[in-house]
C-alpha cells in the first residue's frame, strides 16, 4: 500500500478538524487552495499510480499494448501491430522463479521491425497471462520468428495444463507422435475414466486414429496394463458388425490361450458400454523403430540376434493350431526389453477388426505382403513382414511396398547370405519365400555361427577387411 | 385545416422534389423500412429541409446534401441499419482518434485493486464522518460569491475587500477549469466518431448520443490518396491517409483511429471499389491490410486456449445445437474411417448441410493437437479452393469442444455403392454417362494449380443426385500433389493403386482408381485389389471399348495406364 494512502486521509481529517474548530474564520482563498489541493491530491495521485504501476501488457487482435513503464525501450510508442513484430525469443535461466509453480525464471525478448526491443521478465507475470501472451504470439504473431526455446516452453505450459507433466515425451520424436495420435471418430476414453467396476483405471493415452485406440491402465492399482480398444462404426450394416464382432471375439480367445515368453500376453478381452476392448500385458521397453531412429541403423550382428528371436516367436504363432497369422509384424510392435530379449507386442487382431467393419485397410503398408492385401493372408504374408522389418533395421528405412527388398543396394557393407535372405522373404510370389519360420531359424543359425567365426578370423592380425 | 393541408402539401413537394437528387431511392428506402414511423420521418425530412433552405440563405452547400437531423427521440431509436439506409452506406466504422489513450485507461482502472478501493472507501467515510458535505457547500459559497456571511457581520472593510478579491480569484479560476475542460471536450468532439462507407461517397459522422451531425465527400471527386507521416512520428498508427478532391476540401484520417482490423479491412475495400479511379500508393494498402490470412486465427485462438475437457462424451444427438444455435443436428449420416457425418440444419438459412465432426485429441502434446487441427484446416483450404458444380462446397468451418466441424452442403441422393447395392450392377450405357461425368471432375481437379490428387475415388464417394448429377465428396485424404505420405495406409484397398500404395500417389492413381469403380459399377463387386480389371471376364454383355478402357486405365504399371484423365475421355468419347 503506498505511503499517501495513509498519509492523505490522515491531512485531510487534520484540515477538517481545524476548519470544525476555527468556524469560517479562516481566509477563504488559503481554505479554497488547501481544499483544492488535498481534494486534487487523490485524484492526482491516482492517476500518477496508474502511470507509475502501469504493469499491465494488454495482448489484443491488433497488437500489444505496452505499460508506460516501457515506453523508452520502446521508442515511446506502447501501441505496437502484430505486423511489427519481427523475433521472440526466450532466454531462460535455472532458477525456479519464487512464487511461481514450475515456471522457471527468464527473460522474453520482443523485436520489432520499426526499432524497440521489449524485454519481459517471465517472473513478473501470473502463469496464466503468460500463457495468453504466448498464445497471441503464436496466433497472431504469424509474421514473427519464434525461436525454438520459445516453441518448446510454450508447449510445455500447454501440456502442464492438460495435466501431461508427469509424461515425459521427450523421448518421442515429434513425427513418431503425430503417427500416434490423429483425429478420431469417437472420443477415446480419457485418463481417469474406471473400467470393469472400477478395476481398470486409465492412465494415460498411448495412441489412437480413426477407429481404434490404445491406452495404459493400471489394475487394481497395481499392475500397469495396455488396453486396446476397437469400435464398430454404430451405423455398419448389423450382419458386417456381428462379423466383426465375431472375429474380434475369436481372435482374442486364441490369444488369451497363447503363452509365450516372449509375446505380450493377452489377459482378456471384454465389452463394455457397446466398446470393445482388449486387455494386454505392458511391455516396459524401446520399440525397435524407436531404437533406429536413436542410433541408426543397427549392425547386421545385431539384428541377426534379434532377427532370430523374431523368427522364432512366428514360428510359435505359425505351429499353433490352427496357425496363428499376426497380420501386422512391424518394427513398432516390436520392443527390446531391458534384458535386451525382443518381445512381440501387438496383434493385428484390432486393425483387421476395424477393417472388416469398414472395409477400408489399415496398416503400415510397407509391411503389406500383396496377398494380404487382396485379404488372402497366410503365415507367409507374416514372413513378408518379417523381410520387411529386418530391411529396416538395416537401412533406416521402410522398404518400399510391394516390392523385392535388396537392403545391400542401401548399405553395401551387409553380406549377400543376408541380403538374399531378405529378398526371399519379400518375394512377391508365396512360393518363392522360405516355407517356415523355421527355415529362416536355421539360416539365421548358420549366419551366426559364421559370424562367431568371422569375428574369431578378424581377430587374427593381417586380415582386417573382410568382404 | 388550411395551415395543415399546405404542410402536408409542402412535405409531398420536399419529396418529390428530393427524388432525382443523389440518392433518391436510398431515401425512399429509409422511410419504407421504418413503416410505422414513416409520417414521422417525412415530417422530419420536411423540417430538415426548411432548415436547408434556410441554410441556403447563407449558401452552405454541404447542408443540402446532409441527411436530416433526427429528433431526439428518432434518434435514440435509430439502429446502425437505419444509419447505413440514409447514408448510402454499405459499412459504418467506428473513427477513434484516442484509440490508444481509451484503451489505456479503460483496462487501466478495469482491474480491481483492494488497497485503492480501501483507500476510496476510507475517504468516503471521512468525509462524511467530519460533515464534509455541507462544510464544502459552505465553502464554495464563500467562494463563488464572497464571504457574504463575513462581509456583512465584517469588521474591517479591508478585510472584506480581501475576500471579495479572493472571492473573485477564486471564481476565475473555477471559470479558467471550466474553459479547460470545455475547450478539451471540443476538440474532442470536433472529432468525427464514425466514417460510413457507401458506393458514392465516404462521410464523416458525427454521431454521440444526441447529437447527430455528418459530412459527405463524393468518391467520384476522389484525386488521389496519399499517406502522410507527420513529422517525428514513426509509428504506422499516427499516420494520415489524406485524400484529395478535385472540389472542395480534403479529408484526412488518423489510420491510427481506425482501430480494428475488421474495420481497417472496410475501408481498404471500400477504398478499392469505389474509390478504384483515384491515384494511390502502394504504401496504403500495406498499411490497411491485414496482417496475414486472418482466416482461421480466431479458429486457432479458440481451439488451443479451450480448457482441457470435453464437454460431450458420447456422439451427437438429435436436436443437439453447434455454434451457438446456427446448426441444429437432425440426425447421423454415417461413420467413417477418419469422422462422423451429421445431418443438421442451418437456423438461418432454413436449409439443410452436413456436418462431418472429427475428434480432435485433447490429453496428448500441444504439437499433435495443433497437427490435427492442421491436417483438418488442410482439407477445408482444398475444399475452398475448389469451385465446381460437381464438388461439395465447403460451407463452414469450425471447431468446438475438441471436435472440428467442416460443413458441407447437403447432397441428394444415393452413393454410387449404395445404389449399386440396391439396383445390382448398372447397364453400360449408364456407366458410359457417370464416367463422362467422373472425367470431367478429374479434369478440373488434376488442372489445377498445382493439381489436387483425390486419392480416395471410390464409389462410396460419387454421390448421384436425384437430377441425375455426379458428385464428387469427402477430401479428407486428399492432398496437394508435392506434400509427402504419411507412414500409414488409410482407404479402400480395392481402389488403390500400386503406387499409391507405395506412398507416391500422383493424378493417375486417381485414374486408377476411377477404372477400378467402372469395374464396380459393371460388375457390381469391388474389382480385385492390385489388378488390372478385366469387366468383360466377369459379364460378357460389356463392350470390348469399355472393358479396354477400364483394363488401361487399372493398368499396374503408371507407363501403360492413361498419363491423363483427358486421354481417357477421349478413348470413352470418341468425337
Amino acid at each position: 500500500m503506498p505511503l499517501w494512502a495513509i498519509a492523505i486521509p490522515f491531512c485531510l481529517g487534520l484540515f477538517l478538524a481545524l476548519l470544525y474548530r476555527q468556524g469560517s474564520e479562516v481566509p477563504a482563498i488559503a481554505c479554497a487552495l488547501v481544499l483544492f489541493v488535498l481534494v486534487s491530491i487523490p485524484v492526482i495521485s491516482l492517476l500518477i499510480s496508474a502511470v507509475c504501476e502501469d504493469d499491465q501488457l494488454l495482448v489484443s487482435k491488433e497488437g500489444l499494448s505496452f505499460p508506460l513503464m516501457m515506453l523508452s525501450l520502446l521508442g515511446f510508442r506502447k501501441e505496437r501491430l502484430w505486423t511489427d513484430l519481427s523475433e521472440a525469443n526466450l532466454y531462460l535461466s535455472d532458477k525456479l522463479s519464487p512464487h511461481k509453480e514450475n515456471i522457471p525464471d527468464g527473460i522474453l525478448d520482443l523485436h520489432f521491425k520499426s526499432g524497440g526491443t521489449a524485454k519481459l521478465s517471465l517472473r513478473q507475470m501470473a502463469r496464466a497471462d503468460l500463457e495468453q501472451l504466448l498464445l497471441g504470439l503464436e496466433v497472431w504473431g504469424q509474421n514473427c520468428k519464434r525461436s525454438p526455446e520459445l516453441i518448446a516452453f510454450h508447449n510445455q505450459l500447454q501440456n502442464e495444463n492438460m495435466g501431461l507433466d508427469k509424461i515425459s515425451y521427450t523421448h518421442l520424436w515429434e513425427e513418431e507422435l503425430s503417427r500416434r495420435f490423429s483425429a478420431t471418430a469417437f472420443v477415446p476414453l480419457e485418463p481417469e475414466h474406471k473400467l470393469k467396476e472400477g478395476k481398470l483405471r486409465v492412465v494415460r493415452q498411448l495412441a489412437f486414429g480413426g477407429l481404434s485406440a490404445i491406452y495404459l491402465a493400471q489394475e487394481d492399482e497395481r499392475d500397469l496394463v495396455v488396453i486396446k480398444e476397437a469400435v464398430v462404426p454404430s451405423n455398419a450394416d448389423e450382419q458386417t458388425r456381428d462379423k466383426a464382432v465375431e472375429l474380434f471375439r475369436r481372435e482374442a480367445q486364441f490369444l488369451v490361450r497363447l503363452t509365450h515368453p516372449r509375446i505380450a500376453r493377452v489377459f482378456d478381452h471384454f465389452q463394455e458400454e457397446g466398446r470393445n476392448y482388449l486387455l494386454l500385458e505392458y511391455v516396459r521397453g524401446q520399440d525397435l523403430r524407436q531404437i533406429v531412429k536413436q542410433h541408426g541403423p543397427q549392425p547386421e550382428a545385431v539384428v541377426v540376434k534379434w532377427a532370430k528371436q523374431i523368427a522364432e516367436i512366428l514360428d510359435y504363432l505359425h505351429t499353433q493350431s490352427p496357425p496363428i497369422i499376426h497380420r501386422d509384424l512391424t518394427p513398432d510392435n516390436l520392443v527390446q526389453r531391458e534384458d535386451e530379449s525382443i518381445t512381440l507386442i501387438d496383434f493385428g487382431a484390432a486393425n483387421e477388426f476395424v477393417g472388416t467393419a469398414t472395409g477400408t485397410l489399415v496398416g503400415k503398408q510397407a509391411y503389406i505382403a500383396p496377398e494380404q492385401l487382396r485379404g488372402k493372408a497366410t503365415t507367409l504374408s507374416d514372413i513378408y513382414a518379417f523381410g520387411g522389418t529386418l530391411y529396416y533395421l538395416l537401412t533406416g528405412v521402410d522398404p518400399e511396398a510391394l516390392s523385392e527388398s535388396h537392403p545391400k543396394e542401401k548399405i553395401s557393407s551387409i553380406t549377400g547370405r543376408m541380403d538374399d535372405l531378405i529378398a526371399r522373404c519379400t518375394r512377391m510370389e508365396e512360393s518363392e519365400r522360405p516355407r517356415s519360420a523355421k527355415e529362416i531359424i536355421a539360416i539365421l543359425g548358420e549366419m551366426i555361427d559364421q559370424k562367431k567365426e568371422a569375428c574369431s578370423t578378424t581377430a587374427m592380425p593381417g586380415r582386417d577387411q573382410v568382404a | 385545416m388550411t395551415e395543415s393541408l399546405q404542410e402536408d402539401q409542402i412535405v409531398h413537394e420536399n419529396a418529390s422534389k428530393l427524388a432525382p437528387s443523389a440518392e433518391p431511392a436510398i431515401e425512399a428506402d429509409a422511410i419504407k423500412l421504418v413503416p410505422p414511423e414513416a409520417d414521422q420521418s417525412k415530417f422530419l425530412l420536411a423540417h430538415s429541409d426548411e432548415d436547408a433552405r434556410s441554410g441556403s440563405l447563407i449558401g452552405d452547400q454541404e447542408t443540402s446534401k446532409d441527411s436530416p437531423q433526427p429528433s431526439p427521440s428518432a434518434a435514440g431509436s435509430l439502429s446502425e441499419r437505419s444509419v447505413v439506409d440514409r447514408e448510402g452506406a454499405t459499412h459504418i466504422i467506428d473513427y477513434r482518434p484516442y484509440a490508444a489513450m481509451e484503451k489505456w485507461f479503460a483496462y487501466r482502472f478495469s482491474a480491481w485493486n483492494t488497497p485503492k478501493a480501501w483507500f476510496a472507501m476510507t475517504i468516503l467515510i471521512l468525509f462524511f464522518a467530519c460533515g464534509g458535505p455541507g462544510k464544502t457547500l459552505n465553502l464554495l459559497m464563500n467562494m463563488a460569491f464572497g464571504k457574504m456571511g463575513a462581509g456583512a457581520i465584517g469588521t474591517a472593510g479591508a478585510e472584506s475587500a480581501a475576500s471579495s478579491i479572493n472571492g473573485f480569484l477564486n471564481m476565475m479560476l473555477v471559470l479558467i477549469l471550466l474553459l479547460v475542460c470545455l475547450v478539451g471536450v471540443l476538440v474532442y468532439m470536433r472529432h468525427p466518431s464514425h466514417i460510413a462507407l457507401g458506393p458514392k461517397k465516404i462521410s464523416l459522422l458525427w454521431h454521440r448520443g444526441l447529437l447527430w451531425r455528418s459530412r459527405s465527400f463524393e468518391w467520384n471527386d476522389l484525386d488521389q490518396i496519399s499517406v502522410i507521416w507527420p513529422p517525428g512520428k514513426t509509428s504506422p498508427q499516427d499516420c494520415l491517409i489524406h485524400f484529395e478532391f478535385r472540389h472542395g476540401p480534403d479529408l484526412k484520417l488518423k489510420l491510427g483511429a481506425v482501430s480494428t482490423i475488421e474495420d481497417r479491412r472496410k475501408l481498404l475495400d471500400a477504398i478499392h471499389n469505389y474509390g478504384g479511379h483515384a491515384r494511390r500508393v502502394a504504401e496504403l494498402a500495406d498499411m490497411l491490410a491485414a496482417p496475414q490470412n486472418h482466416n482461421y486465427t480466431e479458429l486457432w485462438l479458440q481451439a488451443l486456449s479451450a480448457p482441457p475437457k470435453r464437454e460431450r462424451l458420447a456422439p451427437l444427438h438429435e436436436g443437439a445445437l453447434l455454434r451457438d444455435g446456427l446448426y441444429e443436428i437432425v440426425g447421423q449420416l454415417g461413420v467413417g474411417g477418419q469422422g462422423t457425418a451429421y445431418l443438421a440444419k442451418s437456423l438461418d438459412a432454413r436449409h439443410e448441410v452436413v456436418l462431418k465432426e472429427f475428434i480432435l485429441p485433447v490429453y496428448v502434446d500441444a504439437n499433435i493437437r495443433r497437427q490435427a487441427i492442421e491436417k483438418m484446416q488442410n482439407e477445408a483450404s482444398i475444399l475452398r479452393r475448389l469451385d465446381n458444380d460437381r464438388i461439395v462446397k465447403l460451407i463452414d468451418f469450425f471447431i468446438e469442444d475438441h471436435r472440428g466441424y467442416l460443413v458441407l452442403e447437403k447432397i441428394d441422393g444415393l452413393s454410387l455403392r449404395q445404389k449399386v447395392c440396391a439396383e445390382g450392377h448398372l447397364p453400360e450405357a449408364e456407366v458410359r454417362n457417370l464416367a463422362a461425368q467422373m472425367c470431367e471432375m478429374l479434369q478440373y481437379l488434376h488442372g489445377l494449380e498445382p493439381p489436387v490428387v483425390h486419392r480416395d475415388f471410390t464409389p462410396d464417394n460419387l454421390i448421384l443426385g436425384s437430377d441425375g448429377i455426379l458428385k464428387l465428396v469427402d477430401f479428407n485424404v486428399a492432398q496437394q500433389q508435392e506434400s509427402t505420405a504419411t507412414g500409414t495406409v488409410v482407404g479402400k484397398h480395392c481402389y488403390i493403386s500400386p503406387e499409391q500404395f507405395r506412398g507416391k500417389p500422383s493424378c493417375q492413381s486417381d485414374i486408377y482408381s476411377m477404372g477400378a469403380t467402372l469395374y464396380y459399377l459393371l460388375t457390381g463387386e469391388d474389382p480385385e485389389p492390385i489388378t488390372a480389371s478385366q469387366p468383360a471376364k466377369k459379364m460378357p454383355i460389356i463392350s470390348d471399348e469399355l472393358d479396354e478402357i477400364v483394363h488401361k486405365a487399372t493398368a499396374l504399371d503408371v507407363k501403360s495406364r492413361y498419363s491423363t484423365i483427358g486421354e481417357l475421355k477421349t478413348d470413352l468419347l470418341p468425337a
